[in-house]
């Protein structure tokens, strides 16, 4: 009777729900092509870049770029400036007076090849607070088979006249690591020759890509209180010796906020029992001939201010390990001799240093994955201008 | 030897009775008082000697019987028969010397046996019948026989004219009235239906009949009665508990043919209960999803999609209270307490003009009354739920209560789940039902119900969401005479939801929704003649809708708040029908409703430049009116009509129009309905939706109507219907009107249906094709959605097919299994992808001009009941179910995100693996 009591129980626990997301690719026979116009004016000195492209098939990976077309920037004051194409698709402003003022009001006309022309609203570059302060925290983020541990950067901001209420963010990493068997030799030409260059210690950067927006418009005042924007977790190698990011705050028309939140909603907040149904994204330019034909893209004219704060190693407390990502590398390593490195630079090992055991006296060590012992495959050993040493 | 004498002498009457010996007259002896205590056998003697009268009977009978008399005069037949009929005993006056006593039973003289031979054409007059005439295949000797009851008085030969047969129709175990069942007099062909008492009434030249009492889920009894005059016979009906193989046809089971409601479904509760369930909990509205017709977008989908309707175009009473939001757990559980429930109807079509208010369908939910006679009680566990129900009697047999509550402890699921936000989330559920029931007299009737259902559910630690559903309904019942029934109800119904953040810092806010109504109404249904049904009624509905606003929370919140007016209006509206059997097989049953709604202040109401896009660069001017002031006023009429035909024997046609209106919308723009979706009502901007539909149905019975076929067409023009402009902002938009267009809708389709419901092999199965499509044109360029052509909406589903099979191996042990398919629902898939800020990005254009993969899934589960022993304190069951049996993956959508700059699809499934549940189950 107990026997069957605790079998009742144990039926009754295999209660399971789980939700599951696969990935899915999904058939789809047309596409829509349409022209992407990319481009913003800040408060910084120029020159501003537009980037024109075009939109392609869900297969296909990559579009290809609008050349040759004519590009006019206009503030309200009557001042101009003209672009130039400095790569496929990539044009520049080329007058050296202009530049974006607070206050102002921008707009951008661009006619393309085949004659069609196309201008944007007049959007206004409003000014954006100083970041008055951008700070870590240690954290612990539960995830899907355990808890993550890192550093959450946050920014505080004021706007005490209660103008720029929509802001978005953007930030750039750099962070500095090793690699565990710097590599000093080269085999080049049947030689092996020593490097020129260091390539144990590089910085690596990564920028933001998701779309952080912020809007102020439902509080009293203009404050931005503790908005995540990173998450530096110790699963990466980003907090092994020193850590750097910027972070940049930029001002947004309220039409400029809605247009990123539909960027947003249509591609990043999906996935759960309550999505919005994906609509088209509404922004500022037109087609000057049929103001009903899709143009993507927003022009934006914002303010830009700009902090950075530094991370090191030893601001995490002593218990928490950084992950070593390079830790797989040790059951490589390997002795070779001399003779034999020819063979195995072939397989595209990674000529490394002198080193010996005890039955080869004079080999070198040698590597099968170059991440192991060149940073550069990784980064950069150009130290960063900003970086203190 | 008196026993020979006794035998040989009724034997002898009857001879003479049925030759027709003519008696000869002398004058009726007359008692005026009697010895007290005095024995009847010296009773007799005196008499026998003085009156010259002979009395026969056996001595064994009366021998110790004695006489007590301290009334009036009466006549020696009537003094006797007042005096012995305690005992049994009845006493016959053959004629003015004779009298015969008999034990058990009673000498009848003059009576009409046999009518088979009378031709068919008694002028029927019943009450609340929409029965017609047609050849009885009922077999003598039924299971459920009553001994003869005879009915009145026993009149003067010759008499002319019809009697009256009436009664009260109950459940044998609660003492509660059964409305709608059938009463079917064989030799006759003809029948009635118990009306909103249980009363049935039948007016027919006396005589012996048959009479057949039939419900859904009952014992059918058979009651012969003799007619003589005018007469009450109350029966009782008991609960078939077991579906076991029956030995009895049942002739007259065809509902479906005969009677006048198309598109009608009902279900017997019996039927939910051993239906395969999902956790546990059985579910009426997974019920209603296995009828044609009636499709959700998907699992977990909160609302269901009646012919090609909205979620939000279906109105869902409960004793009478509108109820928003119908589920737990968004969408996972229903918020019916099945053990509450007595019956309920789903209108696709055909809608009565009672109801309105709603586009696509009117699901009427009663629940039980409470047993009047003893107290009760049921209630379940199952891995995730408990319930726990308890009735009984206040008086007995006059007023009862009842009251159930249903709550989860499913914390302990969200901690075994994956996904680190549902991990650290709770959720938690609980509702309850109360009702009081009280028959004041005859004529009065008086029912209180109550319901609250509230949601409590935190995401992550961040977020926490609650709603609630709560109602009360008071209702009078009152006959007014024999023909005319009223009814007066006052109902309160409220929903609201609230969202907050957990943490309480700076950002801190609450959200807040809330939408109420008052409704009373009376109505009155007459039965003039045989031939005509008339309802009538007037009701009335304030709303306030407190449309969602943004609070700040904490004293450390620096929110500014966000509160939008709030909505008031008044719906009215009067109705008027007649259902009229023009001849048994023809019926037509009209109606016409006409509903109002007046838009009421205080409210500021803002005015768009004529001749532009209602947008907001082109807001003119707003006016601010006065509490009470009309601000805009809407009115319509109502049609509705329903034709049957009856074809044969099991065979008829029923063909439907009606036309509804709804002033009181859902704005959401996900897929299925979300925890933020709110109501708003009709106003200045946004005109009341309207729906015609018209539909026609052929319906077959085979095999002496054990099998129930069945195949409608409809088809559904939506005019007004709510649409949302590309990135609208539903949510705390002062200006909700520049976000909002109309389109309009077309839906049509198929419904087939095969129903087997008697035997041990029992179900159904059922197959719809139905199509749901959109239309916005705009009034201005870039108003067009998908170039203004029809796409189809989000509960487009074309294909549909469901079987529902019971097999019931033993009076123990059952099986049950739900297998269905549908096509996948329509889905918004990117027309392109573009490089924007170094992140490949997707734009979308056309709505829902692809689909998601199709959707299979099959259930079954095993109900194991406990022993059949009838007298014992508590009858258990065990139920061991499985959910999605195959573990398919069901698609509920397919979406895409931007990863690390690059574009990834994904499909979600809900329930991704098959799911079993050990339930148990228990009544007493």
């Amino acid at each position: 009777m107990n026997r069957l009591i605790r079998y009742s129980i144990l039926i009754i626990l295999t209660v399971m729900v789980t939700a599951c997301v696969e990935p899915f690719t999904p058939v789809m026979e047309k596409y829509e092509n349409v022209l992407v116009i990319d481009g913003i004016v800040t408060d910084k000195q120029g020159p501003y870049t537009v980037r024109l492209s075009r939109s392609f098939h869900y297969d296909a990976p990559f579009g290809s770029p609008e050349e040759g077309a004519y590009i006019l920037l206009m503030d309200d004051q009557g001042n101009t400036s003209g672009f130039t194409e400095k790569s496929p698709g990539v044009y520049k402003s080329d007058n050296p007076d202009f530049r974006g003022m607070t206050g102002r009001s921008y707009k951008l006309y661009v006619q393309t090849l085949d004659n069609e022309e196309y201008e944007s609203e007049y959007v206004q570059l409003k000014t954006v607070p100083g970041i008055e302060k951008l700070y870590a925290q240690y954290e612990e983020h539960p995830v899907t088979d355990g808890t993550e541990k890192g550093f959450q950067v946050y920014v505080d901001s004021y706007d005490p006249q209660n103008i720029t209420k929509y802001y978005r963010y953007e930030y750039e990493e750099t962070w500095e690591f090793y690699v565990p068997y710097p590599s000093i030799f080269l085999y080049e030409y049947g030689q092996i020759v020593p490097r020129t260059e260091q390539v144990e210690r590089c910085w690596r950067e990564n920028r933001s890509t998701s779309v952080m927006i912020f809007t102020t418009e439902k509080l009293d005042e203009d404050v931005v209180g503790a908005l995540p924007v990173c998450f530096v977790s110790t699963s990466t190698n980003r907090l092994s010796v020193k850590y750097s990011i910027l972070v940049k705050q930029y001002s947004l028309s309220e039409e400029a906020y809605h247009f990123w939140e539909q960027m947003k909603s249509t591609n990043e907040n999906t996935g759960t029992l309550f999505d919005p149904q994906p609509t088209q994204i509404v922004g500022n330019i037109y087609n000057l001939h049929d103001t009903e034909k899709p143009v993507l893209g927003f022009f934006e004219a914002s303010a830009v201010s700009e902090k950075r704060i530094y991370l090191s190693r030893s601001d995490l407390a002593p218990g928490i390990p950084v992950t070593d990502i390079y830790r797989y590398c040790d059951s490589y390593y390997m002795v070779v001799e001399p003779s034999r490195v020819e063979r195995y630079i072939l397989r595209d090992y990674c000529l490394i240093n002198h080193g010996a055991t005890a039955t080869i006296f004079f080999g070198y060590g040698m590597i099968p994955f170059q991440d192991c012992c060149d940073c550069t495959k990784n980064g950069t050993n150009i130290r960063p201008d900003f970086w203190d040493k | 030897m008196i026993l020979i004498r006794f035998h040989l002498f009724l034997t002898i009457i009857l001879y003479v009775q049925v030759s027709g010996f003519a008696q000869s007259a002398k004058e009726d002896i007359i008692i005026t008082s009697v010895p007290d205590n005095i024995p009847v056998t010296d009773f007799f003697k005196n008499i026998e000697k003085s009156g010259g009268v002979f009395f026969f009977y056996r001595h064994e009978w009366i021998d110790s019987l004695k006489l007590v008399y301290k009334g009036g005069p009466l006549t020696l037949i009537d003094f006797l028969n007042r005096s012995l009929n305690e005992y049994g005993l009845s006493v016959f006056r053959m004629d003015s010397l004779h009298y015969i006593l008999t034990r058990d039973y009673k000498i009848v003289p003059s009576v009409r046996i046999d009518y088979r031979d009378e031709q068919r054409e008694h002028k029927v007059s019943v009450a609340g019948s929409d029965f017609l005439g047609r050849e009885s295949f009922a077999e003598e000797g039924s299971t459920e026989n009553g001994h003869l009851v005879i009915v009145g008085r026993q009149l003067a030969p010759g008499t002319k004219g019809e009697a009256e047969i009436t009664g009260y129709v109950r459940d044998r175990k609660t003492g509660e009235p059964i409305i709608g069942a059938t009463v079917y007099v064989n030799e006759l062909g003809t029948g009635c239906v118990t009306d909103p008492y249980g009363r049935y009434r039948l007016v027919i030249d006396p005589g012996r009949y048959m009479l057949v009492f039939r419900y859904v889920g009952m014992k059918e009894i058979s009651q012969p009665v003799l007619l003589q005059s005018d007469g009450r016979v109350d029966i009782n009906m008991e609960e078939k508990l077991y579906r076991l193989r029956e030995l009895v046809v049942e002739g007259e089971k065809s509902d479906n043919i005969t009677g006048t409601q198309m598109s009608l479904a009902t279900i017997p509760i019996r039927t939910i209960r051993e239906i395969p369930v999902v956790l546990g909990e059985a579910d009426i509205i997974k019920v209603v999803l296995t009828l044609p017709g009636v499709q959700t977008v998907g699992e977990g989908a909160n609302g269901f999609n009646v012919r090609g309707g909205a979620a939000d175009q279906n109105l869902i009473i409960l004793d009478d209270a509108p109820v928003y939001n119908t589920s737990h757990l968004f969408g996972f559980f229903s918020v019916f307490n099945t053990d509450v429930i007595k019956e309920f109807e789903l209108y696709k079509s055909g809608i009565p003009p009672a109801f309105g208010g709603r586009l696509s369908s009117i699901f009427d939910i009663r629940t039980k009354d409470g047993n009047k006679l003893k107290f009760g009680g049921s209630g379940g566990i199952s891995p995730v739920t408990a319930r726990f129900m308890f009735e009984g009697p206040i008086k007995k047999g006059e007023s009862s209560f009842l009251i159930a509550g249903r709550s989860t402890y499913s914390d302990w699921i969200l901690r075994q789940l994956k996904d680190p936000d549902l991990r650290n989330s709770n959720a938690s559920f609980y509702d309850i039902n109360a009702k009081f029931n009280y028959e004041i007299n005859e004529k009065n009737n008086l029912t209180i119900a109550g319901y609250h259902s509230q949601d409590n559910f935190t995401l992550a630690s961040q977020t926490n969401y609650a709603y609630d559903n709560t109602s009360a309904t008071v209702r009078w019942n009152y006959r007014l005479t024999e023909k005319l029934f009223a009814a007066c109800t006052g109902i309160l119904s409220s929903y609201h939801y609230q969202i907050s953040s957990f943490e309480k810092n700076i950002n801190s806010y609450r959200m807040r929704f809330g939408i109420g109504q008052r409704e009373i109404k009376a109505s009155l249904s007459w039965y003039p003649d045989s031939y005509h049904k008339v309802d009538a009624g007037l009701g009335s509905t304030w709303y306030t809708l407190e449309p969602c606003s943004y609070y700040p929370d904490g004293d450390q919140s620096k929110v500014s708040g966000l509160i939008l007016d709030r909505e008031n209006a008044v719906e009215t509206a009067a109705y008027i029908s007649d259902k009229y059997n023009i001849t048994p097989d023809f019926s037509v049953y009209g109606g016409l409703r006409l509903s109002s709604f007046l838009v009421l202040g205080p409210r500021t109401v803002y005015e768009y430049e004529k001749n532009r896009p209602r947008e907001l660069i082109y807001l003119n001017d707003s006016a601010a009116y006065a509490p009470g002031r009309i601000i805009k006023a809407y009115a319509g009429l109502e049609p509705r009509l329903l034709v049957r035909y009856v074809l044969g024997p099991g065979s008829s046609l029923k063909a439907s129009y009606n036309r509804m209106r709804q002033y009181v919308q859902m704005l959401s723009n996900t897929t299925a309905i979300s925890p933020t979706d709110t109501w708003k009502l009709s106003d200045t901007h946004i005109p009341p939706q309207m729906a015609d539909q018209v539909s026609i149905g052929y319906y077959r019975n085979f095999r002496k109507n054990t099998i129930e076929v069945s195949a409608e067409l409809y088809y559904k023009a939506i005019r007004n219907m709510t649409e949302y402009k590309p990135g609208a902002e539903l949510l705390l938009n002062k200006h909700i009107e520049t976000d909002l267009i109309n389109g309009k809708g077309e839906a049509y389709g198929m419904e087939f249906m095969v129903k087997k419901d008697h035997g041990r092999f029992n179900g159904w199965i059922s197959y719809t094709y139905a199509r749901s499509l959109l239309k916005v044109t705009g009034s201005f360029p870039g108003e067009a959605i998908n170039k203004g052509a029809f796409y189809p909406a989000l509960y487009d589903k074309p294909h549909d097919a469901t079987l529902v099979a019971n097999y019931k191996f033993s009076r123990r042990l059952s099986f049950s299994s739900i297998v269905t398919y549908s096509t996948g629902r329509p889905v918004t898939y990117p027309a392109a992808k573009f490089y924007y800020k170094d992140v490949t990005r997707l734009y979308y254009s056309m709505r829902n001009e692809y689909r998601i993969p199709d959707y299979f899934r099959w259930d079954m589960s095993i109900n194991v009941e406990g022993n059949l022993r009838v007298k014992k304190p508590l009858h258990s069951s065990w139920s061991l179910s499985v959910y999605n049996a195959t573990g398919r993956k069901n698609a509920y959508s397919v979406f895409f995100i931007n990863e690390n700059g690059e574009v990834n699809g994904y499909r979600l499934s809900v329930f991704a693996q098959p799911i079993y549940t050990l339930t148990y189950n228990f009544r007493f």
